[in-house]
């Protein structure tokens, strides 16, 4: 009987699993299905052969390339993307491994980091799992790292370029139009990349180019969807499918609209205020706020005995109107999107544009 | 008694005949000018010229129609309010599928010389309104800028009511 069953497990491990592999010199895990894995290796083909006849300026800067063609963006994205693992992949147990005594560089962290580390539920489109370890590990002083075909792989640096990838990557919903291989849908999931290979970057407050909690007024007010930097994955993501979408030649009027609408949604997150408000709401919602503490400070002075009951409330609406003047008088300060160094803190190797062309070509020589 | 019934039998019959086979164009032209006049309830009696011309209004307005139903499934902030984070950290579902209507609008016109003025009129409303998400109004605003020189279709927009946010965007996007 147990004979039957070992045979049977032997038969049907081939059918869902494939064996690890490296493309162009990335390491693709055996937890990505094998579908994914096909679609990754072709977007990276597609990347690593693109012609960029045209070119945005912009993101040529942003992105620091001597040169925007495939070999430049591939390297750009192989320095920051080494190891990508599935949505299967577990973080924790046996694949975590750890390392005491390593000295990190005595930079500060983002304020904000110590609660952004927690985990979410729901569909994973990507995240940059070395960026967090990295993270993780300088704040508990003690080196994170992941196992990975009986390798450590220790993130010395947000460098490490340890991305996870997830179902929804590659989810119609997502994607632009029903035909996965489409040149759209590469551009999508090639702009998500570029996104997620930029929290490899930075260093001190802005390591991993983390994001910012959106200010008041804006769609995602709260969440940690936006950035108060002009370099950061937000616009790195929007600038490099602007790019990618200027020399595509399969693009139809509505794939190209639904990447302009990526990179409209992208740039929207750009905040540089603490707030989104235009100067008429904030004077109409100051406007309010003064009857409102007009009232209560004729009413506590008429009725001082009923009206004590009062006075905390007077405080918050005076708070909240101050806070619409300190928001006005910023609206009216000129301010201009500050571009944070990209160089990452720790330990890494960059590799050339020569040698990972190399790696890429013997690849596709296969 | 009975001929002059016969006769007027024979003649119902013939004229009945003679309408059903007449210029099946003129009797479409019929229809829609009787048509025509149920729906302005203004006009009387017009020539085929007339009858034309309406029928192109007919078709903008039927356009104009199908186009406001587009308008209506853009996302709005209140759409985003039931999203989670893993949904907004990259761009949203909702998003994408405004940026489709939008891009469904400006193929159907770009297919169809007729629709151009009700597309531009359908950018125009999305840009304008401020319910819909600043990236799809964005979108529908740099639309306006790139087809007004290629269309020839001109557009008044109503200054105040684009956020320096939205007008921004347009800006920035390609």
């Amino acid at each position: 009987m147990m004979k039957t069953i070992k045979l049977a497990l032997i038969f049907a491990l081939p059918i869902s699993v494939h064996a690890n592999e490296k493309f162009g010199g990335i390491y693709l895990d055996s937890s990505i299905p094998t579908e994914h894995v096909q679609l990754l290796k072709s977007d990276f083909t597609y990347l690593y052969n693109n012609k960029s006849e045209l070119v945005d300026s912009e993101f040529q800067s942003m992105a620091e390339l001597s040169k925007v063609d495939g070999a430049h963006m591939y390297n750009w994205i192989f320095n920051r993307a080494k190891f990508i693992v599935g949505e299967d992949y577990s973080f924790t147990g046996r694949n975590l491994v750890k390392k005491k005594g390593h000295i990190f560089p005595a930079t500060p962290v983002p304020p904000s980091v110590a609660n952004r580390m927690q985990s979410y539920a729901g569909t994973i489109i990507m995240s940059n799992s070395g960026a967090e370890l990295y993270l993780t590990g300088k704040l508990e002083k003690t080196l994170k790292g992941i196992r990975l075909d009986r390798n450590d792989v220790f993130a010395t640096s947000p460098r490490v370029g340890i991305l996870q990838i997830g179902e929804g990557l590659f989810a119609e919903r997502f994607l632009i139009n029903k035909d996965k291989e489409s040149e759209a849908n590469k551009i999508k999931r090639i702009g998500t990349i570029f996104h997620e290979a930029r929290h490899s970057d930075g260093h001190s407050e802005h390591i991993g180019f983390i994001h910012n909690d959106c200010p008041p007024g804006h769609l995602l007010s709260g969440l940690p969807a936006c950035e108060n930097y002009a370099n950061g994955a937000y616009s790195l993501e929007a600038v490099a499918l602007k790019n990618l979408l200027l020399n595509c030649s399969t693009c139809s009027i509505e794939d190209s609209t639904k990447l302009t609408a990526s990179i409209a949604d992208a740039l929207g997150r750009v905040t540089l205020r603490s707030h989104v408000k235009t100067e008429a709401q904030l004077l109409e919602e100051m406007k309010t706020y003064k009857t409102v503490i007009d009232f209560y400070e004729d009413y506590i002075a008429k009725y001082p005995k009923v009206g004590a009951a009062y006075v905390q409330e007077l405080e918050r609406v005076k708070a909240k109107y101050k806070e619409c003047d300190d928001q006005l008088k910023e609206l009216k300060t000129p301010v201009v999107a500050k571009k944070m160094d990209a160089k990452p803190e720790g330990t890494f190797v960059e590799t050339s544009v020569e040698e990972s062309s190399k790696l890429m070509k013997a690849s596709l020589t296969k | 008694m009975k001929k002059k019934i016969t006769i007027i039998i024979y003649f119902t019959v013939l004229g009945t005949l003679a309408w059903f086979f007449q210029d099946p164009e003129s009797n479409q032209s019929v229809s829609n000018q009787s048509e025509q006049t149920t729906k302005n309830g203004e006009i009387e009696k017009k020539g085929n010229t007339e009858v034309l011309k309406k029928d192109v209004e007919t078709t903008e307005l039927k356009n104009n129609d199908h186009f406001t139903q587009y308008l209506n499934t853009l996302p709005t902030a209140e759409d985003f309010k039931t999203l989670s984070y893993e949904e907004v950290h990259h761009t949203p579902e909702i998003i994408k599928n405004g940026g489709a209507i939008v891009g469904r609008v400006h193929n159907e016109a770009q297919e169809d010389v007729s629709k151009r003025v009700s597309a531009m009129d359908f950018f125009k409303s999305c840009a304008e309104d401020g319910k819909i998400v600043p990236a799809i109004r964005a979108v529908c605003l740099k639309k306006i800028y790139k087809l007004i020189p290629e269309w020839k279709v001109p557009v008044l927009l109503l200054e105040e009511k684009i956020s320096r946010e939205v007008a921004d965007l347009a800006m920035k996007i390609p």
